[in-house]
């Protein structure tokens, strides 16, 4: 009976001693699961934010290169011999371009696309002229655009257009797109 | 090494690794230049605009471009012997009724561009605020703080001194005197 007492309770004594070591075994494996978990949360949330601004720089980045390319094409054009006025003066001709020469450029850069095609890539080139009221005119000058592009980036050019003709000079700008 | 001192590590772990997070994201917000593409494009649209709107003949009267209105208005404004246009108008009024068609239908059509004009004759009552004969203002100025001003002196004539045609492009245009 004595030994029977003395078994049980050893048997109790030692299930409760197993239960208490289980006990402070899950609450260790609990622990370490948690400092996991916060491990691998702060490092999805690393990686997201960084895949987001390694993206958003990339869309910035392309965005800023188109747009330089629309200014680079901008100040090609500024320079251009074939468009440019020739009213006599000397230095004051800056953005200033001659209506007729630009009307001939429109054809010349029609029938040499593929001269031009390598100056100006992807460029849609507008003329708006908005000053005086009487000849306002808008026209597209060259067009090298892809007919699948979606977007564009632009820049403007205020300018002078000159009128051998009635012998005046309009107000306006030039519109330069890129297409991607 | 001893339990507490794992369990330190540990933290200490977790700490670095939120710190260089932090510091991460700090340093990319910090380091975010501003976008000088645009400054240089708004540089570059001030002062062809200012050349270019000098150089256009006007309906005024033939033969007359802005500048030689501008020259006009700034010697005679208000004057008996101001220029008046065909259709009646004095020098300054054509100039003040027409300048806006030029500057909104560019650089304000431009994305919203907000700027400010001024034609200004600076010596005029020097060293007190100079006399302005034109002055035009539009856009949304909350957008952006640069400003990016382009300033051309005129020559007004002998006796008559000069003139400061100046343009500024950008959102922090109206906070600062431009001339």
């Amino acid at each position: 009976m004595v030994l029977k007492v003395l078994t049980v309770k050893l048997t109790e004594g030692v299930v409760q001693e197993f239960i208490k070591m289980l006990k402070k075994s899950q609450m260790k494996m609990l622990e370490t699961i948690m400092v996991l978990m916060i491990f691998f949360i702060l490092l999805v949330f690393g990686l997201v934010f960084y895949a987001r601004f390694s993206e958003t720089s990339a869309q910035e980045s392309h965005r800023e290169q188109l747009v330089t390319q629309a200014m680079d094409a901008t100040e090609r054009f500024q320079y251009s011999p074939e468009v440019l006025c020739s009213r006599g003066s000397v230095g004051s001709d800056t953005n200033c371009f001659d209506l007729l020469k630009l009307d001939a450029f429109k054809d010349v850069s029609e029938e040499n696309q593929g001269q031009y095609n390598k100056y100006y890539p992807n460029n849609l080139i507008e003329v708006h002229i908005i000053y005086p009221e009487e000849h306002q005119r808008d026209f597209v000058l060259f067009n090298n655009t892809d007919e699948h592009a979606l977007n564009e980036e632009l820049s403007f050019m205020p300018a002078v257009f000159f009128d051998p003709v009635e012998d005046e000079s309009y107000f306006g700008y030039l519109r330069f797109a890129v297409w991607y | 090494m001893k339990k507490a001192q794992i369990e330190i590590v540990g933290m200490l772990i977790i700490v670095l690794l939120i710190s260089f997070v932090l510091l991460f994201v700090f340093t990319q917000t910090l380091s975010s230049e501003p976008e000088s593409y645009e400054q240089e494009f708004h540089q570059g649209i001030a002062r062809t605009w200012v050349f270019a709107m000098l150089d256009t003949d006007t309906t005024c009267a033939p033969n007359k471009n802005m500048q030689d209105l501008i020259i006009d208005c700034a010697i005679w404004k208000g004057d008996p012997n101001e220029f008046e246009c065909d259709s009646g108008v004095t020098s300054c009024e054509y100039l003040e009724n027409n300048i806006e068609t030029f500057v909104e239908s560019t650089i304000h059509a431009w994305g919203d561009n907000p700027y400010v004009f001024k034609i200004t004759d600076p010596y005029v009552s020097f060293p007190s605020e100079p006399d302005v004969f034109i002055e035009k203002e539009g856009g949304d100025f909350s957008r952006g703080s640069s400003c990016e001003v382009f300033i051309q002196p005129m020559s007004v004539g002998r006796g008559h001194g000069s003139l400061r045609i100046a343009i500024g492009v950008g959102g922090g245009c109206n906070e600062y005197d431009i001339v």
